[in-house]
């Protein structure tokens, strides 16, 4: 099983399109850092102009984990069709390069192959969430330091002591990496119709924009909808950085966020044993 | 005769005390606005500079801050420097409060009568700004008259918001009235509305935030340099 899934892993990285989601965060993190060297102390000030006309600001709150958190916030719009190149690929890349069926006869069942790929595929997305907490959190903090992480949050400004930052960080980058896997299956599942990887990633990204903006609609019926879509928890990465961790609510996004990855990835397998492969 | 005398002063002495502390008493009700802020602004010019290590919390809404601590030094007539090892936000006028803060040429005062707190009687000395630049338009000011402190100051700090400042004081050194808490009661800068936008109802009053501050470990006239108000961004508290 092992060596299944570590050429999958091969063939993943070494393709080119893995590297796009790489190339992007390398390219954007640091440009958007150089931009925010210019502006960074004016969003602190624009942010808490109300503030400062009563209160006194000892020490900065622009640092490395504010401009990290707020990449973090921006780029995660993006991030899924990033994971979505990949996984959108996984199946549908097989049948493009005409491989789909020289896999598929050898010893190896099938239930092995869509498992290696499905672990394939999350290692994958693990790997660009850890590249992306390391770029944007390695150069933020040897660019603007560090110090308490003042937040804005749906119930106000938050301001998160420094020292507990770090494990908050990787909490958050854990979760993400979870959130985006449920991306990554939505990707695979789509993959098995077709034999063209383009369509799985509009498609999925497609659904992904779909379900965002019904979630997010504020009539009654569409607020009814929300707990049924998977997008409206993706986000729980940002609960890491609730002032009181809620530590069963987390858990239980944890846990539906896993149903639609069981889901997913179900119809997924069962596509993929009853397909008849012609190509 | 001797027995006479000593009876006679027997009476005499405590009616002579009591005439001492009415005269005394009266003199500082008969204290005029200025006097009695000069008596108290000699009272906190006793202490020529000082370092104290202040914890603040914040309870206010929509913002959520964990406790803050920093250090305040202060140096006579008005530098004032605060460091923290992170990130603290004090309240701009009551962090290093000093009735010097009160310029006489730029504030009109009056007596306002009298008002208890924490058991103890204070006067109360009205300020009003005479020029619309100056920060704080309007301040009460609740003066302990036996200690010469300020027990209280109800200010308005702009933009239509009000505050009111609780001090409690500890004596340091055994002959320095300095503070040990100031508890701030104001309009929640987060609740402010922004300019053109209708309150909801006019029952919805701004919300309060309650800022409470604890002063320890003060180091009272053992000299601070002047290097360590260089590049001060608190500077000159005003």
């Amino acid at each position: 099983m092992l060596t299944i899934v570590r050429y999958e892993l091969i063939k993943t990285y070494r393709k080119l399109r893995t590297y796009i989601g790489f190339g992007l965060i390398g390219l954007l993190v640091p440009l958007i850092y150089w931009g925010m060297s210019f502006a960074g102390d004016d969003m602190i000030n624009g942010m808490t102009r109300g503030l400062q006309q009563n209160f006194l600001f000892v020490g900065t709150l622009f640092n490395g984990w504010f401009v990290s958190n707020l990449v973090l916030n921006s780029l995660f719009v993006h991030v899924p069709f990033l994971i979505l190149l990949v996984a959108g690929d996984v199946f549908a890349g097989e049948a493009t390069s005409g491989t789909y069926r020289m896999i598929l006869t050898r010893p190896a069942s099938r239930n092995r192959i869509f498992l290696a790929k499905t672990l394939g595929s999350v290692v994958y997305v693990y790997s660009l969430v850890l590249f992306l907490a390391v770029v944007s959190v390695g150069l933020g903090l040897l660019l603007f330091g560090h110090g308490d992480m003042l937040m804005l949050q749906e119930s106000g400004l938050a301001i998160l002591p420094a020292d507990e930052l770090w494990w908050r960080f990787v909490l958050a980058y854990a979760l993400a990496g979870w959130a985006m896997s449920i991306v990554a299956s939505l990707g695979m599942l789509f993959s098995t119709f077709v034999e063209n990887a383009i369509g799985p990633i509009v498609g999925s990204f497609a659904i992904i924009i779909l379900f965002f903006i019904l979630g997010n609609l504020p009539f009654e019926f569409f607020e009814n909808l929300r707990p049924y879509l998977f997008t409206t928890y993706t986000d729980v990465w940002r609960k890491a950085f609730d002032m009181e961790i809620q530590a069963a609510g987390i858990l239980e996004d944890i846990a539906i966020l896993g149903v639609f990855f069981v889901l997913f990835l179900s119809a997924a397998w069962t596509i993929f044993r009853r397909k008849d492969i012609l190509s | 005769m001797p027995f006479l005398l000593l009876t006679t002063h027997r009476l005499l002495l405590p009616l002579l005390a009591a005439a001492i502390c009415i005269s005394t008493a009266s003199a500082q009700d008969t204290a005029s606005p200025a006097q009695l802020l000069e008596r108290v602004q000699q009272q906190y010019d006793r202490v020529r500079d000082y370092q104290v290590d202040i914890s603040a919390t914040v309870d206010m809404e929509r913002m959520q801050v964990p406790e803050m601590n920093a250090r305040l030094y202060f140096k006579q007539p008005d530098k004032v420097h605060i460091e923290s090892d992170g990130f603290a936000m004090l309240p701009r006028d009551a962090v290093s409060f000093r009735p010097s803060m009160f310029d006489t040429e730029q504030y009109d005062m009056v007596i306002q009568g009298a008002e208890t707190i924490r058991g103890i009687r204070c006067t109360k000395l009205k300020l009003l700004a005479t020029s619309d630049t100056v920060r704080l338009q309007r301040a009460m000011l609740y003066i302990d008259t036996k200690r010469d402190i300020v027990l209280r100051m109800d200010a308005d700090p702009g933009a239509g918001a009000s505050a009111m400042a609780d001090f409690t004081y500890t004596k340091v050194n055994g002959m320095y009235w300095l503070p040990k808490a100031i508890t701030l009661e104001m309009d929640s800068p987060m609740s402010f509305r922004r300019p053109g936008v209708k309150r909801k109802s006019k029952d919805s009053a701004p919300a309060k935030a309650k800022i409470t501050l604890s002063y320890t470990h003060y180091v009272v006239n053992k000299g601070i340099p002047d290097s360590r108000f260089k590049n001060s961004k608190t500077g000159a508290a005003k």
